[in-house]
């Protein structure tokens, strides 16, 4: 720790921190541009000049210049005021000041950091420059005039991103910031890009001239359409989400918000389900909720429970399977599923579906091995987390699985179970980099568990990880990289068939006569037997609503207080932002209401009660935000006989990473890049 | 006047050989071996006692600068980065040295990377010196061949690598750390400092980079000894120095000459004087572009030496002394270089890319007179503002000559805008006389 | 628009303007609704009070606006009836507030279906 002295208050900063950070230490505003605290200082704006004394008596770029013990600094000296309103006045000249119509107006460092520090009028009295606009694809929109060159856009991309395709041309005041050779950009975090350019040379395409800031009300809210589960900030006005931004968490999502996760949200405006649909005569009809549920509970009346099953959507909050789970015991039936892609998920212990190592562990993690999980299309944050440990110093990664670019140096090991056998028996030369890293850890992706022979790969991984000191006292290596976001908040309720209950293949196979669907889509639904009654109970018209019988209108993830546990097991609690549209309703009452229609009241009747009910189902919501990290305690395996594996290669499990759920296949913007990242996928479907 | 025994550069004017042969009957590579054999420390000691001071503009003591190199090689290799990057307008001393004497600067490049303990050095030539590059190249091979430098360098038993990179043409490439980005393979952009190259420099490893001049008269000085450099020139500003002499001189040309010369007794000298006689001068750029002009007043006077014109507000630079007459437009010229350091701006930082278009613009406004009067004072506070801000000194090199103009020639601009005002009040009375009626009433 | 009476005045005035209007007032003219415009019939030296009394409902905005630039003083007389534009629609006064208001077509009241706002969103429908 080193001594600074910041305009008379003295700080303690550790030593190697920029002056910068000692005035943020001292509760000192330092105005900046181009610092960015999570990407490489370039020092370029020159609007964070400081006066250090016992130094050269000039102004000094406080973010790239280091501590030194005693270093006395002064932020508001007149000097140091004086180069402000200098840098600031060069910044002007070429900005072309057209806040009234730009988006980043109220949100712009630019704007605020003019009023605060510059002059209240410009001396330039010549030509400003003007420069063409980039074609950034069909998510960032760019008017380079704004531009400031910053470089925050060329450090995010190389840096954080991992796809180096933003730099400058040209020198001087002909700098420009592009692609150089004018392209999509082909990252699934470009989204930040939005976030960190200072001005308004950088927005998004979708959200263009939408609205303003200041009449947006803010929700705090959790991600869903993956499961990282980023802590987000949802801006709505009047009834309509109008966009999705990141909240600060260091242990999920740091600052970064996910492309799918930021600009699905016009998928929340379409293919809505808003009132209740009942099947008469083969055709569905718009009917009441008193219809709807006259319609099911005759189909219910004289059905034996274990006729009756359900399936859980990838996009349920717990407070909706439990009830759900409830509502199915009430009936008598323990027919439940949440599996949809069919992984062989062994719900017997928590350790065993779970990412133990924690998303933020895996900056302590010195070797990885990846089995059939491509991160960078399954958990795009997940995925820079890991590029950041790469980039942070030796990071043997090794993959297991079909070759894809993650934006850092793989080992492709192969594409076959066969090379996990080989790792098992020690054969691999991988295998003894994996023992002899101090904290190893392994991802299981779904790709390798939702096959015939899942369970062997679950079962031979974690064999590996036995083998190979994952499963420490201290540390746990062994991860499951899940893709839906309520798998594990599923799974830690045992929405799985309970004893003598049947699995999703018996149920859609004509074993029951009834099926609740929770926003269950990820399925074929043509694998339903013809003769089974679909409730489906969601909030898209998407595929599962297309085959049922009863359709009950839910609630989207931003239209409901949920909670979420991440692939991590984070319990974590989303807020309603605005009302579900219609006759939609959040979905745990939904089924509480039908559960008194037909006289077996479910016993909660708020939120309060509904959430002691999943304390009470399992210990483990009872803790929300915070993930005690624990070591391994018990070895044993999941049910599964790691030698067992098959000689088929693993799959990718996400084909398309901008539609994955009902809303971003409802979104425009996402089909947008569908057909912008994925022209053979587009041509596929058609 | 400095005698021939004292000269360093025997063959500045091409009146000889260049090659290896040349170079040997010239003295280069005589002891070489003997030079390194004294170890480390002693060159570095020697360079420091005789007082040499950086060759390319700045004017940092070279010896000190080769003791900053870490003491012990550690897991990173030294490098050696020869900066033969001349691009400063008005200056071509490195130019005649490479072409004329480039066994000097090789002999140079072993000895300097010896002192500060690097195996592998860089010279990195200005991409328009084509031939130059040519004629480096041939004697570096020559080098090679003779087994001067390479494995066992003359015998000493150091190895070293000698390397010529080409630039791509960009005059902020000859600022150091731009240098090294560009040497990498990068855009040349400078680096912030700290770090300094001698901490983190060419691929993270200590570097030192030097001017041609300041290596090229290494081994002179470490054959002759400190004593007799030092004892050359004046108190701290010791030693020879390439001037180039251009301008309107009646002879321009390059000439080593002690520093401390007196300005009017350089051009007389070896320029052939002033074009029409002393009286006919205008004003000096004594240190090549990036430095403030001096008046008439001052050049009768001044010595040629880092402190002297410092004293005057000028600086030496690269000794590139531009002289101008009474027919010179003197706010033409400095907008001319104004153009130039808009031109050469990285973009990197703020007050520099947008202060010199600003600069720019504003000087050829001033060229016409097409201003007004208390502009003058707001460029001169552009200047300021864009001066000392930047994270290199090519912004402090854009904003000196401005204020140079502005210090010593403001009457100049001020009648000049005054001028085109009372040229374009006549126009407008002319052009409402053919009316019957007053613009006003329209 | 309720019928306008002979003596509007009876209807449209109070007592106490009753009782100036036949104290100082001096009738002008009356429009094509009835409303009477009467004048101060003594000089006080300084501009003469105008003012109106209404066919039926007091409404300000029942002047039509030949007889609304004379009671505002912007011209001495009342602009000519005659010599309308065929194009000239007759005076309507604001109907805000009564049956006969405006109501945009998205209204309850009007029955209309509204066009398309940002806020909407798309309903799903069975086949899409």
């Amino acid at each position: 720790m080193v001594k600074v002295t910041v305009d008379g208050i003295e700080v303690e900063v550790p030593a190697g921190s920029n002056v910068l950070q000692a005035c943020e230490a001292a509760g000192k505003e330092i105005p900046r541009f181009c610092y960015h605290e999570r990407l490489s200082v370039a020092g370029n704006c020159r609007m964070c000049l400081v006066e250090i004394e016992k130094a050269p008596p000039k102004p000094f770029a406080s973010c790239a210049y280091p501590v030194n013990d005693g270093m006395v600094v002064h932020t508001d000296s007149p000097m140091v005021r004086k180069a402000r309103r200098g840098v600031m006045e060069f910044l002007l000249i070429n900005h072309p000041l057209d806040c009234p119509i730009c988006d980043q107006g109220g949100e712009c460092d630019l704007q605020d950091q003019a009023v605060a520090y510059g002059t209240d009028r410009s001396r330039y009295e010549e030509n400003k420059r003007a420069v063409k606009d980039k074609n950034l694809g069909p998510l960032v929109k760019t008017v380079m005039t704004r531009c400031i060159h910053c470089t925050r856009c060329i450090r995010f991309s190389t840096e954080v991103a991992g796809v180096p395709e933003l730099g400058a041309t040209a020198r001087g005041e002909s700098m420009e910031v592009g692609t150089y050779v004018e392209k999509a950009l082909t990252s699934e975090l470009s989204g930040n890009l939005i976030d960190i350019c200072p001005v308004g040379a950088l927005t998004s395409k979708p959200y263009a001239f939408v609205a303003r800031p200041w009449e947006l009300k803010k929700t705090d809210s959790v991600d869903v359409l993956d499961a990282v589960g980023a802590n987000i900030r949802v801006d709505a006005r009047g009834p309509e989400v109008l966009r999705i931004l990141p909240r600060l968490n260091e242990d999920v999502n740091e600052e970064w918000l996910a492309d799918k996760s930021r600009f699905s949200v016009d998928g929340l405006k379409r293919r809505r389900l808003d009132s209740c649909w009942v099947k008469r005569d083969g055709k569905l009809r718009k009917a009441s909720w008193q219809e709807a549920f006259e319609a099911i509970a005759a189909k219910l009346a004289g059905l034996s429970g274990d006729r009756v099953g359900a399936v859980a959507g990838n996009l349920a909050d717990a407070e909706s399977m439990v009830a759900l789970k409830d509502l199915m015991a009430a009936l008598g039936s323990a027919n439940l599923d949440c599996r949809q892609d069919g992984a062989a998920l062994d719900a017997s212990c928590r350790d065993f579906y779970n990412f133990n190592t924690s998303i933020a562990g895996i900056e302590e993690a010195d070797a990885l091995l990846i089995v059939g999980s491509n991160p960078r299309r399954e958990a795009p944050l997940i995925n820079a987390r890991i590029r950041k440990r790469v980039l942070a110093g030796p990071f043997p990664v090794a993959g297991i699985g079909p070759e894809a670019d993650l934006t850092y140096g793989v080992d492709w090991l192969g594409n076959a179970p066969a090379v996990l056998a080989s790792l098992l028996d020690g054969t691999h030369p991988f295998a003894a980099t994996l023992k002899a890293a101090n904290k190893p850890m392994i991802i299981v992706g779904q790709g390798a568990l939702a096959r015939p022979d899942g369970a062997a790969v679950l079962a031979a991984c974690w064999k590996l990880a036995a083998q190979t000191g994952m499963l420490g006292a201290e540390w746990h290596g062994f991860n499951v990289l899940h893709t839906a976001a309520s798998r594990v908040g599923a799974l830690d309720l045992g929405f799985v068939p309970g004893s003598k209950g049947k699995g999703l293949d018996a149920m859609l196979g004509g074993g029951v006569d009834l099926l609740w669907l929770l926003g269950a889509d990820e399925f074929d639904t043509a694998r339903i037997g013809a003769g089974t009654f679909v409730v489906y109970q969601g909030h898209h018209g998407d595929r599962g609503a297309a085959r049922a019988d009863v359709i009950l209108p839910g609630a989207a993830y931003t239209e409901k207080n949920g909670t979420y546990v991440n692939t991590e097991g984070r319990v974590q609690r989303g807020q309603l932002a605005v009302y579900p549209p219609g006759e939609a309703r959040e979905d745990w009452k939904i089924l509480r209401a039908f559960s008194g229609f037909i006289d077996k009241p479910l016993p909660y009747d708020n939120l309060t009660a509904i959430r002691a009910r999943l304390e009470q189902a399992n210990p483990v919501f009872a803790r929300t935000n915070v993930l005690p990290r624990f070591g391994c305690s018990d070895t044993a395996g999941p049910a599964g006989e790691p030698t067992a594996l098959s000689g088929a290669p693993f799959r990718p499990f996400i084909e398309n990473y901008y539609q994955t759920d009902p809303i971003s296949r409802a979104s425009p913007t996402m089909a947008e890049c569908t057909e912008t990242y994925m022209p053979t996928l587009r041509q596929a479907a058609e | 006047m400095l005698s021939d025994q004292d000269r360093i550069f025997t063959n500045l004017y091409g009146l000889h050989d260049w090659g290896l042969k040349g170079a040997r009957a010239r003295g280069d590579w005589d002891g070489t071996a003997a030079i390194l054999a004294r170890g480390r420390d002693a060159i570095v000691d020697e360079m420091k006692a005789s007082g040499l001071r950086g060759r390319g503009g700045a004017g940092f003591p070279t010896g000190m600068k080769w003791s900053f190199m870490p003491k012990t090689i550690g897991d990173r290799p030294h490098y050696l980065v020869v900066n033969a990057d001349e691009s400063e307008p008005g200056t071509c001393k490195d130019r005649d040295i490479i072409r004329h004497d480039p066994h000097k600067l090789i002999e140079g490049c072993l000895v300097a990377s010896f002192a500060m303990g690097a195996h592998a050095c860089y010279i990195y030539i200005r991409g328009e010196f084509y031939n130059e590059a040519r004629i480096l190249q041939a004697a570096i091979d020559e080098a090679y061949a003779a087994g001067l430098i390479g494995k066992n360098a003359c015998g000493s038993g150091w190895d070293f690598e000698l390397y010529l990179h080409r630039g791509a043409g960009a005059y902020i490439c000859g600022e150091e750390t731009a240098l090294l980005e560009s040497l990498e393979g990068k855009k040349g952009m400078p680096r912030l400092k700290p770090p300094f190259p001698a901490a983190v420099g060419l691929y993270g490893c200590p570097t030192t980079v030097n001017n041609v001049e300041s290596i090229a008269v290494a081994p002179t000085i470490l054959r002759r000894g400190a004593a007799w450099f030092s004892a050359l020139g004046r108190p701290k500003n010791s030693g020879t120095k390439l001037f180039c002499i251009s301008g309107h001189v009646n002879k321009p040309c390059n000439v080593e000459e002690e520093l401390g010369i007196p300005l009017r007794e350089l051009i007389d000298t070896y320029a052939g004087g002033v074009r029409g006689g002393w009286d006919n001068l205008l004003a000096v750029i004594p240190g090549g572009s990036s430095v403030p002009v001096l008046p008439k007043s001052i050049c009768d006077t001044v010595l040629m030496d880092f402190d002297s014109l410092r004293e005057v507000r000028s600086g030496l630079g690269t000794a590139a002394v531009i002289v101008m007459d009474k027919s010179t437009d003197i706010i033409k010229a400095i907008a001319r270089l104004s153009q130039f350091y808009k031109h050469e701006s990285c973009g990197q930082c703020t007050p520099c890319r947008e202060g010199t278009g600003w600069m720019m613009r504003v000087m050829n406004r001033m060229v016409q007179g097409r201003a007004e009067l208390d502009e003058i004072d707001t460029l001169e506070q552009v200047t300021r503002q864009v001066e000392g801000h930047t994270i290199c000194a090519l912004g402090d090199a854009a904003a000196w000559p401005v204020q140079g103009l502005i210090r010593h020639f403001r009457p100049v601009l001020e009648e000049r805008i005054k001028a085109y005002k009372a040229q374009a009040s006549g126009r407008a009375a002319s052009a409402t006389s053919g009316r019957s009626m007053p613009l006003a009433a329209e | 628009m309720d019928h306008a009476p002979r003596h509007a005045y009876i209807t449209g005035m109070n007592i106490g303007t009753r009782i100036s209007t036949w104290l100082h007032g001096r009738v002008v003219g009356r429009d094509a609704i009835g409303n009477v415009y009467y004048e101060d019939k003594h000089d006080h030296g300084g501009r003469r009070r105008r003012w109106v009394a209404y066919a039926g409902e007091p409404e300000a905005s029942k002047v039509p606006p030949e007889w609304h630039a004379w009671l505002h003083y912007t011209t001495d007389a009342p602009l000519p009836a005659q010599g309308r534009r065929p194009w000239q629609k007759p005076h309507l006064a604001n109907a805000t507030g009564t049956p006969a208001g405006y109501r945009p077509p998205g209204h309850d009241y009007s029955g209309g279906k509204r066009a398309a706002a940002t806020g909407d969103y798309e309903a799903w429908t069975p086949g899409t």
